[in-house]
């Protein structure tokens, strides 16, 4: 436990002294900014819809950027023999590089809470904003932030080249993200499982209009377990490839 | 110049060895090689067309003999190709991940499976929980007395099929009594033909064969409005008076275009079952009842004919239902019709403690803030079940009149009287012109609030007669016919709509659905100043990203 929490600082610590996070950080507030304000003015309405909708698009881009450099820079260095050798496990080392990146992710989330106040502001003549359904809104974002970057520190270790592995993060996530189109295409149960698994459809919209049902939960958590369990299986490959 | 081969050195011992040549594969290794590999696409063909076509015939399993045959003459013409796969050291590991990583994904796909059709826990954060069964339904499915059972007709490409999977397990988590099962019309047309579906996503209920009741709509109103329907099969009528100027149930084209029309609302009565026609009194002897049947006379402009209220003072005291929907007396053009309409609808109410306001009330604090004071956002509601579930909505009313509840009661005294929503206390009710009949005279004005309107129910909880010759009936009166139009209905966020279906079925007294009905998602508005929004604008969109950069900024400062 203590290997992972260590690596993790490690890792939180190049992000935060390189100015990759605080410009990545800016790039997503600035499009989350446009987003949200733009349905709220818009619409007149106190919701952070906006910059729900426009979250799974941001962290197709933002998720692989974010993870690249993971392990397939410490591959590329020779970073990576050292880290293995050495008496950490591999589960050490792909999880505590995920809470890293996890971790990053949820301070540019909590950046956005901002608009949530200026709601509050704006709107609290009217009683505020609705907070139960923007609250499960970023749990959901959470969620599946989570599993974009879970697949990104998957494809992470498939490579010693990043932009190699932040390719097949957007083809693997795109995926599974058009999953559920081609439900039409396959009839039968081919086609539901299909639907099934489009990462999302349903599960997010649940979370996105208030509801938190367990099954998307699990989902989401399942999604981010096979990911992670396979970088470790990856990275375990190296000792006898 | 030609150069002379170089003689061979003889100090050197002669080292040279017969060249040792890589023996030529064998003819066959090529073709055998493709054997092997043809055996694999066929393997991966018929997996494949299997999975697709969800159909292990004929074709699958020629694929695999094939398939079957080409690696068998692989391996019987190359049989050390089987030791050296498991001898070798990265393929054994190999395959050791590809079977852990295979075994984990199938467990979470199964977990997966297992959670999407057991696992029903879920929180719904929605402020009027939108997403929760509602009470009525809770109630009306416990209290299930006898088998009922569902057969939800869906496809697996239908889009709702994943909704009204969901519902359907929820009510039967409520009861023993009742049952479903999701149909695939397509993979089983049979059933479809047994239940007679006229379209596809078709959800039937049944008691038993004779008994059945369907619905193409997947929202909970609609279905447990269909299954009430199947467990009290009652008639209702929804008449709309005609012939006075009134507001149409038909939109003379788009009902976008035409905005004055009630179509929208009309058509709502239609899908909860309510059969709607407009009605010309002076062509009929009386308005017939069958079942529960309801007279609206939605913004008449020309007064009744004593003949007409004589017939409707029938219709009542027969147990008829009565809605009364009157405009303020300035929305006429004539003011001796509006004056007479006026007085000719209160002619009707009078026995039941009720009358118009006469005036038009407007909302003093919509004029300074520039807004039409005509206009009056609602947002006080009484208690009655018709406005029970409005709790932080508003409702819309357009140039609007008050409606009086406190009449002395002409025929006895068994009428109770609700307020069902009341105008704000800057509102005030405007009742004359002035001298040169220009504009409003304030000093003819009365401040408010004041009720717009009321329901009136006549001898409450008797089944047979109140009073000899007039039996129970029920009346909602409202000082606006304009707030369930379709133009007012293209207003987001209000709750015209459900106020006027709600009413309708207080009248019907199947106020069962009201509280099903009234889960419409909840918006607060937000009233922005240009200031205002461009505070908005421009804090979110550079003032926040500028501080982050800055935070960084001050960072590689320090660290430099």
């Amino acid at each position: 436990m203590s290997d992972t929490a260590t690596i993790a600082g490690k890792e939180l610590r190049s992000y935060f002294t390189s100015p990759v996070a605080y410009v990545l950080t800016a790039a997503f507030l600035v499009l989350n900014g446009i987003f949200f304000a733009g349905q709220a003015i818009g619409s007149s309405t106190a919701t952070m819809d906006g910059m729900f909708r426009t979250i799974p698009v941001l962290m197709l881009l933002l998720a692989p950027i974010l993870s690249m450099r993971l392990i397939a820079e410490e591959q590329r260095s020779g970073t990576l023999e050292l880290l293995l050798t050495s008496p950490v496990s591999d589960a050490a080392v792909v999880v505590g590089k995920y809470l890293a990146v996890l971790i990053l992710y949820i301070v540019m989330l909590l950046f956005t809470l901002f608009y949530g106040l200026l709601l509050q502001l704006y709107a609290g003549s009217q009683g505020g904003p609705i907070w139960g359904p923007i609250l499960s809104s970023y749990f959901g974002a959470l969620l599946l932030g989570g599993t974009f970057l879970a697949i990104g520190v998957f494809t992470s270790s498939l490579t010693d080249n990043p932009a190699v592995g932040a390719f097949i993060a957007v083809a693997i996530t795109l995926a599974l993200w058009l999953a559920g189109n081609f439900q039409s295409v396959f009839q039968g149960a081919f086609g539901t499982f299909l639907n099934q698994i489009a990462i999302t459809d349903r599960y997010y919209n649940n979370l996105m209009v208030g509801v938190v049902a367990l099954k998307d939960v699990i989902y989401y958590l399942s999604l981010i377990v096979i990911f992670l369990f396979m970088a470790i299986q990856s990275l375990g490959s190296r000792r006898w490839r | 110049m030609a150069t002379k081969p170089n003689p061979p050195n003889n100090d050197q011992p002669n080292t040279l060895k017969p060249t040792v040549t890589p023996a030529p594969p064998p003819q066959g290794f090529t073709l055998l090689a493709l054997v092997g590999v043809l055996g694999l696409l066929l393997v991966f063909l018929a997996v494949g067309y299997w999975i697709i076509a969800q159909d292990f015939g004929l074709t699958p399993r020629l694929l695999l003999g094939a398939a079957g045959l080409c690696l068998a003459i692989f391996f019987w013409f190359n049989p050390g190709s089987i030791g050296s796969i498991f001898n070798l050291k990265g393929v054994r590991y190999g395959s050791n991940t590809l079977v852990i990583v295979a075994a984990l994904i199938g467990i979470v796909i199964v977990i997966n499976l297992l959670a999407g059709r057991y696992v029903l826990a879920q929180a719904d954060l929605t402020s009027n929980g939108q997403f929760t069964l509602s009470d009525q339904t809770k109630q009306i499915v416990q209290g299930l007395q006898q088998d009922v059972s569902a057969h939800a007709f869906f496809s697996s490409q239908d889009p709702d099929r994943q909704a009204i999977e969901t519902l359907m397990r929820q009510y039967k988590a409520l009861s023993s009594h009742f049952s479903y099962e999701i149909v695939d019309y397509r993979s089983d047309p049979l059933k479809a033909r047994d239940y007679q579906l006229s379209a596809a996503e078709t959800t039937v209920f049944e008691l038993d064969p004779q008994h059945r009741e369907s619905t193409t709509s997947v929202t909970e109103a609609d279905l447990t409005g269909t299954l009430l329907k199947l467990l009290n099969p009652t008639t209702r009528t929804v008449y709309f008076l005609s012939q006075h100027g009134e507001h149409t149930i038909v939109a003379a084209g788009d009902p976008t275009t035409d905005q004055s029309s009630y179509s929208t609302v009309s058509g709502s009565l239609v899908r909860e079952r309510y059969t709607t026609q407009s009605l010309d009194l002076s062509k009929v002897a009386g308005i017939a009842i069958t079942g529960t049947t309801t007279l609206i006379i939605a913004g008449p402009q020309k007064p009744l004919s004593n003949q007409e209220i004589a017939k409707i003072n029938q219709f009542l005291a027969a147990g008829g239902r009565l809605m009364i929907l009157a405009d303020a007396p300035f929305q006429n053009h004539s003011p001796q019709d509006a004056a007479a309409t006026e007085a000719s609808l209160n002619r009707l109410l009078a026995p039941y403690g009720a009358s118009l306001g006469g005036g038009i009330i407007l909302d003093r604090t919509a004029s300074t803030a520039g807004s039409d004071p005509s206009i009056l956002q609602v947002s006080q509601f009484g208690t009655s079940s018709i406005t029970s579930k409005f709790n932080n909505s508003a409702a819309l009313f357009y140039i609007a009149d008050a409606v009086y509840t406190d009449q002395p009661v002409i025929t006895d005294t068994n009428t109770t009287r609700t307020p069902l929503l009341l105008s704000s206390s800057s509102s005030a009710l405007y009742t004359a012109l002035n001298s040169a009949g220009t504009a409003l005279d304030p000093s003819k004005s009365t401040p408010g609030p004041f009720n717009l309107g009321a329901s009136l129910d006549y001898g409450v909880g008797g089944s047979a007669e109140v009073t000899p010759g007039h039996k129970h009936t029920r009346i909602v009166v409202f000082g606006d016919s304009d707030f369930p139009t379709n133009f007012l209905l293209t207003q987001q966020g209000y709750v015209n709509s459900d106020l006027f279906l709600n009413a309708v079925d207080w009248l019907n007294q199947a106020d069962q659905l009201s509280g099903i009905r009234a889960k419409t998602t909840d918006t607060r508005a937000l009233t922005l100043r240009q200031a205002d929004a461009n505070v908005i604008f421009y804090s979110s969109v550079l003032v926040l990203p500028l501080v982050v950069v800055l935070i960084g900024v001050a960072i590689w400062w320090r660290r430099r």
